[in-house]
Order: C-alpha cells, then sequence, then structure tokens
C-alpha cells in the first residue's frame, strides 16, 4: 500500500513538473496572434520601487479599458513585466516580451536609469517607447526615434518653479538646494541655476545627497548654518519626504519656505503631516485638480475605484497610454513606424492640457504644475493637500538641447 | 567522461531548445560567476560577500574598451579576466587575514566602496544610468549579434571553464585548498602558507567572476549599476547555497534554478521573491548541500528502499 502510495506521488510530481515547464517555461513557444496589438507595460513590482508598480500598472490599463481594450478595430493584449528597478533585468525582460510575445509598443519603468537600458533595447528591437520620469536623455543626449518622453522637460520644471515661487516670494533671493546625487538632480539643478539668474538669485548652497539618503540631518545643519530664504529640494519619493520631516523637525519650516520642485503630488504628500505640509510649495507633473476634462474623468473614476486620488504615478501611466493611442489613431495604423510618425508632431488637448510631441526630440510639450500646500484648516478633505497656483509650459530653449539628431529608424 | 559531464553537455545543447537564447545564455554566464564563487566557498571555505566587485570592474574596463575601441572579442575577454584577477588580489590581500565575521563584513564593505566609486564616476560608468551602447564584435566571420552564435560562443566558453575549473580543484592546489576549509590551524602546521592560498583562490574566483562580467556586459550591451551592488553579490551567493556549495555542479544547477525560475515565475506572480526567500529557508534548514544534496539523498532513498524491497523478497 504504501509503496502504491509512494508511486502516486511520484507520478503526481512528474505530472506537476511537467505542468509546471508547460505552463511557465517555453516563453518562445507561446507567439501572440497575428491580428492582436501586444503592448508591454514594464514597472517596478519588487526592488526599490515596488510600492510604485501596481499604481502605474492601474493607470496604464484604465487607458487602454476606455478603448474597450481595442485600437483601430484590433484587441490589445496588455503584459506586464516586473522591472525590478534594474536594468539587467529590465532588459532581459523586454527582449523576451518583444520576441516572445510580439510586444511591439513598450511603456515604462519608472527609474531614469532602467529607462536608458529599456531605450536601448527598444532602439535595438525597432519596437516604441515611451517613459516618464527625470532623466533629460530620453529626449536628448540619448534620443532616437523609438523613445518618447511624457515628463515634462526639467527645464519647463526649472523656470516653473522658479518663476512662479518668486513671484509670490519677490524677497526670498538667498536659495539653498538640496539635491539627489544622479542625473535626474543635476540638471534639474542646472536649470534652476540658470533661471535663478534672470531673478538675480543668490545660491549660497547647494548640497547632493546620494539616491536612497535615510539620514538627512548633516544636510540640515548645512543648510541651516547657511542662512538661507527659502530651502528647494530636487529629489523624488521617500528621499523627498524624509527630507522634508528632518527639515520640519529641526525647525527649519514652516518658518522658511520649502520647495519640492520635481514632486508625485499625492503620494509623497499623504506622507508627511499637515504641520510640515505649512510653508511647503510643490511642482509636479501632475495634480489631480487639475482643470481638464480628461483629468477630471480619470480622476473621477480612479476614485471610485481605488478610493483615492491618483498621483503622478498613476496619471503618467494613464497619459503617456492614452498619447500612444492618439498616436495609432492620428497613424491610422498599427506598424510600429507609422506610429511612431503618428506621434512625432501630434497636438492634443489631454490629461495635463495642451500636448505636443516635438519630432526633433521625442519630448512630449505640456504643462508643468506648481502647487501650494494648504495649512490643515482649510483643507476640505484629507486629500486636499494643495491648489494649483501656476502652470508653465516654457520649452527647453535650443542651446541647452542635447538631442542634435535623432535619426532614422 | 563522468556521467555528470555527459549530462552538462546534453543540458548545453537542449537548453537553446527549450529557453530564449538569452536566457539560457544568462545561466550559463552566471554559472561560470557561480563556480567563481564556489571556489571560495565550496572548496575553500571563504564566504565573500563581494564577488560583484569582480564581476563589475570587469565588465566596466571591458565594456569600455568594446564600447569606445571596439576592441577584439578576445581581448576584452582577457582584459576582463586580468581585471577581476587584479581586482580580487587587491581586495584578497585585504581580507584574507581575517576571518568569519570579519572577513565577510571586509568583502561586503569593499563591494559598496567599487560600488560607489562607479556610482560617482558617471563620465565613464554612465552612475545610476550604466554603460549602455555596448557592441558584439564579430569574431571569425561569425557575427555574434546573432542569438544563438553568441549562446554557442558563451556555452563553449563555459564548459572550458567548467574544465579548467576541474583541473584546478582536483590538482593538489585543489586539496590544499580543501585542507583549509576543513582546518585552516592544521594546514598550516603541516607547512602551507595558507594566507597565500587563500589569496590565491580570491585571484581565480576573481578571474572566473571577470569572465562572467565580460560576457554579461556583451549579452545585454549594457553594464547596469547593479552589476556592481551587493545585491548582485548575493545573488550568486544565494544560486550557489540553493544549487549546492560543497559539489562542483551545484553553482550551475543553482543558476539554472535561480536565473530560470524567477524569470518564469516572474511572468506569473509578481512577488516571486517570496518563493526564493520560502526555498533559501528550506535548503538551510534541511538541505545545506542544495539540490545537489536534495538530489543524493533522494537516490539513496530510493535505493535503500529498493534494498529493503529485494530483502522482503
Amino acid at each position: 500500500m504504501s509503496d502504491l502510495n509512494r508511486r502516486d506521488v511520484l507520478k503526481l510530481g512528474a505530472v506537476g513538473a511537467a505542468g509546471a515547464v508547460a505552463g511557465l517555461g517555453f516563453p518562445a513557444v507561446i507567439r501572440a496572434q497575428a491580428k492582436e496589438v501586444v503592448m508591454l507595460g514594464i514597472w517596478p513590482f519588487t526592488g526599490a520601487f515596488s510600492d510604485v508598480g501596481p499604481i502605474l500598472d492601474r493607470g496604464m490599463k484604465m487607458a487602454l479599458e476606455e478603448r474597450g481594450m481595442k485600437i483601430l478595430g484590433r484587441p490589445i493584449k496588455y503584459i506586464t513585466r516586473d522591472s525590478a528597478t534594474q536594468a539587467g533585468a529590465s532588459t532581459r525582460r523586454v527582449e523576451e516580451a518583444v520576441d516572445g510575445e510580439g510586444a511591439k509598443f513598450v511603456i515604462g519603468p519608472w527609474s531614469s536609469g532602467v529607462a536608458l537600458a529599456v531605450s536601448e533595447v527598444a532602439k535595438r528591437k525597432k519596437v516604441l517607447h515611451y517613459f516618464s520620469g527625470g532623466t533629460e536623455d530620453i529626449s536628448g543626449a540619448r534620443c532616437h526615434r523609438y523613445s518618447f518622453q511624457w515628463a515634462a522637460s526639467p527645464y519647463t520644471a526649472a523656470k516653473t518653479v522658479v518663476d512662479t515661487f518668486m513671484k509670490a516670494n519677490p524677497r526670498a533671493k538667498r536659495w539653498h538646494l538640496l539635491v539627489a546625487d544622479y542625473a535626474f538632480g543635476w540638471s534639474v539643478e542646472k536649470y534652476i541655476k540658470e533661471v535663478g539668474k534672470t531673478h538675480g538669485l543668490e545660491f549660497v548652497g547647494a548640497d547632493r545627497h546620494p539616491l536612497g539618503e535615510r539620514e538627512f540631518s548633516n544636510y540640515v545643519t548645512k543648510a541651516a548654518g547657511n542662512k538661507p530664504d527659502v530651502v528647494a529640494m530636487i529629489n523624488f519619493g521617500l528621499d523627498a519626504v524624509t527630507a522634508a520631516r528632518e527639515i520640519f523637525n529641526f525647525g527649519l519650516t514652516p518658518k522658511l519656505p520649502l520647495i519640492m520642485s520635481w514632486s508625485s503630488g499625492v503620494e509623497e504628500l499623504v506622507q508627511l503631516a499637515p504641520e510640515i505640509r505649512e510653508n511647503l510649495w510643490v511642482g509636479s507633473n501632475f495634480y489631480y485638480t487639475t482643470d481638464t476634462p480628461v483629468a477630471k474623468e480619470f480622476v473621477k473614476s480612479y476614485q471610485a475605484k481605488f478610493g483615492g486620488p491618483p498621483g503622478y504615478a498613476p496619471a503618467a501611466a494613464y497619459g503617456m497610454t492614452r498619447m500612444l493611442l492618439h498616436g495609432f489613431d492620428r497613424a491610422k495604423s498599427v506598424e510600429v513606424q507609422d506610429v511612431v510618425k503618428g506621434l512625432e508632431g501630434i497636438e492634443v488637448n489631454d490629461l495635463v492640457g495642451r500636448m505636443r510631441v516635438d519630432a526633433q526630440t521625442h519630448q512630449t510639450l505640456r504643462p508643468f504644475f506648481f502647487m501650494r500646500s494648504k495649512p490643515k484648516s482649510a483643507m476640505k478633505n484629507p486629500m486636499d493637500f494643495a491648489d494649483i497656483i501656476a502652470t508653465g509650459d516654457t520649452p527647453l530653449p535650443a542651446q541647452y538641447a542635447a538631442c542634435k539628431d535623432i535619426g532614422s529608424f | 567522461m563522468s556521467r555528470a559531464w555527459l549530462a552538462v553537455l546534453a543540458a548545453a545543447v537542449l537548453l537553446p531548445m527549450a529557453v530564449r537564447h538569452a536566457l539560457a545564455t544568462e545561466i550559463w554566464i552566471f554559472a561560470i560567476f557561480g563556480l567563481g564563487l564556489n571556489l571560495l566557498l565550496g572548496y575553500t571555505g571563504l564566504l565573500s560577500f563581494g564577488q560583484s566587485t569582480f564581476f563589475g570592474a570587469a565588465a566596466y574596463v571591458a565594456g569600455y574598451l568594446l564600447k569606445h575601441y571596439e576592441t577584439n572579442v578576445f581581448a576584452a575577454l582577457g582584459v576582463g579576466i586580468v581585471v577581476g584577477a587584479v581586482s580580487a588580489a587587491l581586495v584578497g590581500y585585504l581580507c584574507v587575514r581575517r576571518s568569519g565575521l570579519y572577513f565577510i563584513m571586509l568583502t561586503f564593505a569593499l563591494n559598496q566602496m567599487f560600488y560607489f566609486i562607479a556610482y560617482q564616476w558617471t563620465t565613464v560608468t554612465g552612475g545610476e544610468d550604466g554603460m549602455p551602447g555596448i557592441g558584439r564584435p564579430a569574431l571569425l566571420g561569425v557575427d555574434f549579434r546573432n542569438p544563438l552564435a553568441y549562446y554557442v560562443f558563451v556555452a563553449a566558453l563555459f564548459l572550458l571553464s567548467l574544465w579548467i575549473m576541474q583541473r584546478i580543484v582536483e590538482s593538489p592546489l585543489g586539496k590544499i585548498l580543501q585542507a583549509i576549509r576543513e582546518n585552516d590551524v592544521r594546514a598550516e602546521a603541516v607547512g602551507y602558507d595558507v594566507p597565500r592560498f587563500k589569496l590565491l583562490a580570491f585571484v581565480i574566483g576573481g578571474a572566473f567572476s571577470g569572465l562572467a562580467g565580460v560576457l554579461y556586459s556583451m549579452l545585454f550591451g549594457i553594464v547596469p549599476l547593479e552589476a556592481i551592488g551587493f545585491v548582485f553579490s548575493g545573488n550568486v551567493l544565494f544560486a550557489t547555497l540553493i544549487g549546492g556549495s560543497g559539489s562542483f555542479y551545484g553553482p550551475i544547477i543553482g543558476s539554472f534554478v535561480f536565473i530560470w525560475l524567477s524569470e518564469s515565475v516572474s511572468v506569473v506572480w509578481e512577488r516571486w521573491p517570496l518563493l526564493l526567500g520560502v526555498a533559501f529557508v528550506i535548503v538551510v534548514l534541511f538541505f545545506r548541500g542544495g539540490c545537489v544534496e536534495a538530489w543524493a539523498r533522494f537516490w539513496s532513498w530510493r535505493e535503500r528502499r529498493r534494498a529493503l524491497a529485494g530483502i522482503a523478497q
């Protein structure tokens, strides 16, 4: 009897293993049907930004579902892969999705460094790639025909932030900058200093901290020692949240205004206590009170589905997907190169207002938002963090443009 | 030729038919990386938590040459091996006189140092963005941009590495290293210069890591920053432990399980690292020798059953 049992167990094991092999492995065998348009969302489901992956996925899905998962009469097959915020893993998985599943349109990921790796794959595999994030290089030094940038140029952001802030606080001339030490931080810093010149600003300090810093006390003491009129942070996510808390704990804010120049909006603000938000000025690529019909509709259905307003991440995924679909419409084709041409020079009124894709650089020219945080007494609901006080869409001046020739297919 | 060698050969031939070529290639690259670590961990008893230092350093240097000068593939591989060995000699020199926790922490700390050099030195390494644009120059008229051609090249190099490693561990040197693993005080008493041999193991391990690093950069066309990060050091350690660190073939099995499984499962289930964690716990609690031990135990259990059944009849 026991013998039989063992055999059964072995057999079951063998069947199970075979099943696992058939189901999990051999992706080369599974080919996409010819008529489907396969779109890949490469999002960080594990690793450094694993909290953002699922909400990015939501945004993209919502944009596709609005169209009934169809484009130009063809069904859209939406697949996702885990970017793990690792360039190697992302490269490998995007290639696999392109070769194995026939993905031709790639959106994501979240981190700039990984995005550049994915952009290389897009160039090599000749698939369309849309990205939203801080790196200038996608539409700059490393531009090519297959990659597009959705987020505003760091210049647009810097210009909006500095101009608007100086209009509201003309006497705050002494600025201290706290900068995340990588490509994104440097480029925003560069432009804030450029724009600052026109206002006669004095940059009393510019301190750089590594990505993922969790101990800001020494940076805060330095900032305090410089006696600035304002502290402007050029960092993102948990770095920004942690720094803002520490600056408050040290007693710098709310006496001094604090600027978060490139924030994800809701996702960061919700992590800050109301007192910390008191004298806080926030620049962002999206805020949910954006007054456009598309944004209103999006925020309404997002809130109905998930119980809270969307921040920059889901909005970016949603916005990129919508732009991509507009590209299809304009091209009237589902071929990659036609859609690229469809997107080049396209002009639409979409999520954040008037949006246009520069054919020379593949930069999406679009408004950037500057918000002022509300005191607790003025908040109408727990998610009512800020008012948009200005938007700006000054594009990158030609002398800074690093994308000299976007090349051919 | 032993049965294990036949199995490895068969796997090298069959793998590209079963999985995508890039994935198959990566499995063998990771296996070369694991072989280097296993010489330290399995044969010398040194738990190095900084193997990606050598892997990444070689990848950056060779990648730079390939990117800017389109060097010959063999020259790039040679440079990578040398860089791996030299960086391992540097790190090893500082580490081998310490043991236990201090040794592990030193390898880890030096790994972090190299990581931050790569992170800060953006003009060369690209920092956070990595170093993209690495080509695969053709060799003797063979275009390595063809994934299958590159796979064959990597698989051949892997088999060569495996053969060399086997020669090393079966040589007197290998036996000395094993003696050091078993009892370094006694090895010293017998007259061996223990730190020197540990350093030698480090250098050889580093050379294998370097080779893997160059192949990796050519596979993906980029040296990502994480290639020199401590998570990467952890991954190869993890794969080797799952495969079986005491065994010669352990790293190969580990590499296969780690890469293939994580790739397949990550498509189906977003929280796949949980599975790896569970596997690791099982290995540590029940099969300290990894998959190899689990397999051996299964066989001996079967043999015993058979023998018992024979007696009963």
